[in-house]
């Protein structure tokens, strides 16, 4: 049974569509991200998941039970909103307590729960302390104690890192990612940044200005993403996307670019193109690669961005720009001429509307042949 | 185009010292950026080098002019910030000429239309030119800001975070963009940033500040291969350098924990995840948890009590849980003493 | 009234002269409570600046408590013991009226857009006109209602005449808490009215203290409906003031000084006890997020 279930979801908001036919299904247990550019419906989505937002058309389930008209505070859902909301006029510790005061929890039941709760997250030292008096991690955590210590069946969180500084994001990223493990609750998160996305969820769903755009694990999501859309918005520096044209007859299908030609194996799913159509060739900065071998895609350096741990090349191939990520001890210069390889085992075909065609995802399926000059 | 040297420039704030005693040289034609977290004293030091703030004590000089008694008006400086300040009434074409047509005397219109065309050409926007500043994209609208700097030809431009509103993707992009236009026109350029990605990439001398003090300034090489103390070290890099305590890591080749090296830093790439009894294994530790990054996993190893970040090799990741040993690259090696200097 | 355009030495003299010129008759009317009754009027050509004799005589008086000291005679003692009561009864009445409707109202406007763009407007508007305009209309109606001479009938209009007042206020303090605050504790399980007691109004509290003073003050210090509306059964402090003006008790200058001090005391005592709050209520939509 799914913890959580949105049934073709809309809301909006005067004439702007917050939420459009949405259908999801997360499981129990499991640590579920939502991520999307400002704008795309992630906090909304969570707001009608909690029932702080009444849907205009469509259910939201829990556990196999409509919630749709059940009062948020009746859902056994948790929610820490973006901006914390802490009651700033209670301790610590009478923050952590409130829902439990709600649910008439007797006192010496609600001291045990709320110092546990603490003692999880580290903060049994500020129970007396108020929230103006905390750090900017210390309030994060109290915020999740509040939400952690009524033991709901789901926990949502509102983009809970992105007012922290860089050091801090990076540590608490890899406690929750613990805690959610230790605890085995229902997460759902949302967030704008997709390093997060990445790296913390069991699944993910992308959704831009109210529309799922896809839903599946980072691999997938990373590998064999459904749409333009989603390629760019996952990885960084994101996809190169290189303009070509269908060619070939005889049943071969040939993408061509001024560079180079893209041909499918004949073992691979044919795409629904014809020739002349357009279309685009996806593949990632780090699938591209810079080689001083000759006989290989010819193109120039533009420029060239040392990041330490890696070096992104900015190369020019034909009239466009793609990114290339190289070892840090590469030494090119602007202008320079160079050969390129694309590696035919990660390459993306998309049509001419960005949706996608096929991904390689690791198979041998495509093979790429420098066109000479 | 000019050089910029700040010698022991300082700001105090009636008790908050912003900036304190910070001397360094920028040469001519160079980009050089201001790396820090917030409070750091970056935009603090850039406002002086601007004159919307007069420093303390300290002198400034653009080539072999001081500067502090010049107003902001009168430096010749361009400044790109944040908040994208175009007249959103105005067409993208007016925008740019906008600096120019202020002049007096006003330069006669064949020139305007130039440096127009020359600008617009350079920053991307050469299809805009007739549209109304309001109906650009968000992104569009910063490349009409940079333009707008641009075009007066000031002899330094100052950029204040400008990207920092921008989605990830477009700010990629304008790295690229930016550092090659900064190659082509050959400015100097004053970057202000909290994101070391973006000086790094961008930057050919990085001063990293922190707390009002200058920590180091150098290439990126320089601040990412020898950093000059641990606030460098960690701040810098993607994935955050490793500090362990020198006296327990047994490094083939160094006398750790003897005298000064006290602790030992160690960058997750310069890791590399080995079996457990490999002669190779500097450390043995635990699987703790794995982050997948997309194009690398991030695993997280737990020793001695420490949480010891590693790279892992794509299409093997080890299992939560497992032992396994950790190679250190002895010649990325590095050591800090008590207060966090770095030293040999 | 600035004084950017004199030099320092005459920016102090300006400061000095009109001050002293504000200050004035609250000197006086301190000196004067502390006088004994050969020294209120310049007999024989000499000013008293200060008391030649300090007497507390004129505060007991004033408030009815006869001692064997008691130095004054004349027809009508001055005793306001009871206008004090009746003051505090009325203003104390109509300024708990006007926050109990005005707080409910303000957060229902703040939170909930109720009335939407009209009905902040409208409240409004029922200050903008002065008291005087209504008060034959209020006189003539109370009269049928047999509220004329009660403190119900100054409650209400005490009440209505500051509503306004507390929404306008309360409304710009409601408004800067955020709303995720009542949905937090909404979903932490309260129902609208337990969110709104138990984490909205703390965080108001210094903006309901302030709040709180300023329509007292405005009620206590009340002259012209107190006047029209009552007659002899309910007297407050101000209008018994004003009824001393006349021949006999006119002359007692010195309870009547004495008199004016202490009926600062009650706001002064109300400050006091809310001043913890105050601060925070003093920079009252400073700060919008």
């Amino acid at each position: 049974m799914a913890a959580i279930r949105l049934e073709r979801v809309t809301k909006r908001f005067g004439a702007t569509v917050a939420l459009d036919d949405v259908s999801l299904e997360i499981e129990d247990g499991e640590f579920f991200a939502v991520l999307g550019p400002p704008g795309a419906g992630k906090t909304t989505l969570l707001r009608t998941i909690v029932g702080l937002e009444r849907p205009d058309s469509g259910d939201v389930y829990a556990d196999g039970a409509r919630m749709t008209d059940v009062y948020p505070g009746d859902r056994d859902i948790a929610i820490m909103f973006q901006n914390l909301a802490l009651y700033p006029d209670k301790t610590v510790f009478n923050n952590l307590a409130f829902p439990l005061r709600q649910a008439k929890m007797p006192k010496a039941e609600r001291r045990r729960r709320v110092e546990e709760t603490a003692r999880t997250l580290h903060i049994e030292q500020l129970l007396k302390r108020k929230p103006a008096k905390l750090s900017g991690g210390e309030r994060q955590r109290v915020a999740l104690g509040r939400a952690l210590v009524r033991e709901p069946r789901a926990l949502l969180l509102d983009e809970p890192l992105s007012a922290l500084d860089a050091l801090l994001r990076l540590e608490m990223r890899a406690e929750l990612k613990r805690l959610q493990r230790d605890l085995g609750r229902t997460l759902v998160y949302v967030t704008h940044d997709q390093v997060e996305a990445m790296s913390m969820p069991d699944r993910v769903a992308v959704l831009r200005s109210g529309v799922v755009q896809q839903i599946g694990t980072p691999e997938d999501v990373y590998h064999r993403p459904a749409n333009r859309f989603v390629a760019t918005v996952i990885g960084s520096p994101p996809m190169n996307f290189i303009p070509c044209t269908v060619g070939g007859g005889n049943g071969a299908v040939r993408i061509e670019h001024a560079a180079f030609v893209v041909s499918l194996a004949a073992g691979f799913p044919r795409p629904p193109l014809q020739s002349g159509d357009a279309c685009f060739v996806g593949v990632r900065p780090e699938d591209v690669h810079v080689s001083a071998e000759p006989g290989e895609i010819r193109a120039t350096v533009y420029v060239t961005e040392p990041l330490g741990g890696e070096t992104v090349v900015d190369l020019q191939l034909g009239d466009r720009v793609i990114k290339a990520l190289a070892p840090p001890t590469t030494k090119v210069e602007p202008d320079a001429s160079v050969g390129v390889v694309l590696d035919p085992t990660r390459l993306h075909l998309f049509d001419a509307d960005g949706n996608a065609l096929l991904s390689a995802a690791g198979a041998e399926g495509f093979s790429v042949a420098p066109r000479p000059a | 185009m000019a050089s910029i040297r700040l010698e022991r420039l300082t700001k105090d704030f009636g008790g908050l010292v912003a900036v304190d005693d910070v001397s360094l040289t920028i040469p001519d034609g160079e980009f050089v950026a201001l790396l820090g977290p917030s409070g750091c004293g970056k935009t603090t030091t850039m406002n002086m080098i601007s004159g919307l703030e007069r420093p303390t004590s300290g002198e400034l000089w653009f080539d072999d002019r001081p500067m502090s008694r010049v107003p902001v008006g009168a430096r010749n400086v361009g400044f790109v910030f944040q908040n994208y300040a175009i007249f959103t009434h105005m067409s993208v074409y007016d925008n740019l000429a906008f600096g120019l047509r202020v002049r007096r005397p006003r330069p006669p219109k064949p020139i305007v239309d130039e440096k127009v065309q020359r600008v617009a050409g350079v920053v991307g926007v050469e299809g805009l030119l007739e549209r109304r500043a309001a109906r650009l994209s968000v992104n569009d609208m910063q490349k009409v800001a940079l333009g707008r700097s641009m075009i007066v030809e000031p002899s330094i431009f100052l950029l204040d975070e400008p990207f920092s509103n921008l989605d990830a993707a477009f700010r990629a992009y304008m790295r690229a963009e930016l550092k090659r236009i900064q190659h082509e026109i050959g400015q100097t350029m004053v970057y202000v940033t909290h994101d070391q990605v973006e000086a790094m990439s961008m930057a050919d001398r990085i001063a990293v500040m922190n707390l009002g003090v200058l920590q180091q300034f150098g290439s990126p090489l320089e601040i990412y291969e020898r950093p000059a103390n641990t606030f460098v070290a960690g701040f810098v890099g993607s994935t955050r350098i490793n500090f362990l305590p020198a006296d327990r890591v047994p490094v083939a080749g160094g006398a750790n924990g003897v005298g000064a090296r006290v602790t030992l830093g160690i960058r997750p790439e310069y890791t590399r995840i080995v079996a457990a009894d490999s002669a190779d294994a500097t450390i043995t530790a635990k699987v703790a948890l794995v982050e997948p990054l997309g194009a690398k996993d991030v695993v997280h190893l737990t020793w001695d009590g420490h949480d010891v970040r590693t790279l892992g090799t794509p299409g093997v990741r080890p299992r939560v849980g497992a032992n396994v040993g950790l190679a250190f690259d002895p010649a990325h090696v590095l050591f800090f003493d008590g207060d966090g200097e770095a030293v040999a | 009234m600035s004084t950017r355009g004199l030099k320092p030495a005459g920016r102090a003299i300006a400061i000095l002269v009109i001050g002293a010129f504000f200050l004035f008759p609250l000197y006086w009317l301190v000196t004067m409570s502390f006088k004994p009754q050969d020294e209120w009027s310049p007999v024989g050509g000499k000013i008293y600046w200060l008391p030649g004799k300090w007497t507390v005589g004129n505060f007991t008086q004033a408030l009815g408590i006869s001692t064997p000291n008691t130095q004054f005679f004349s027809a009508a003692p001055v005793d306001a013991s009871k206008p004090i009561v009746h003051s505090l009864l009325a203003a104390g009445g109509g300024t708990l009226l006007a926050l109990l409707v005005g707080v409910f109202a303000a957060y229902g406007i703040a939170r909930f857009r109720a009335g939407g763009k009209l009905l902040p407007f409208q409240i409004l508007q029922l200050r903008m006109f002065p008291p005087i305009v209504v008060i034959i209309p209020l006189l003539i109606m109370f009269t049928y209602l047999h509220l004329v001479d009660t403190y119900w009938g100054l409650i209400l209009v005490y009440g209505a005449v500051t509503f306004p007042f507390v929404v306008w206020l309360m409304r710009s303090f409601f408004a800067e808490v955020p709303r995720e605050i009542s949905e937090a504790a909404i979903v932490d399980g309260c129902t609208q009215w337990g969110a709104f007691f138990k984490a909205i109004l703390p965080q108001v509290r210094g903006g309901l203290a302030a709040t709180a003073l300023f329509v007292f003050i405005l009620n206590w210090s009340d002259f012209l409906i107190a006047l029209v509306l009552t007659a002899d059964k309910v007297v407050t402090a101000p209008v018994f003031l004003n009824s001393l003006q006349s021949a006999g008790a006119g002359q007692e200058y010195g309870p009547q000084a004495a008199l004016g001090l202490v009926l600062v005391l009650p706001p002064a005592i109300f400050g006091l006890l809310i001043q913890r709050y105050l601060v925070r209520g003093l920079t009252f939509g400073a700060i919008k997020r």
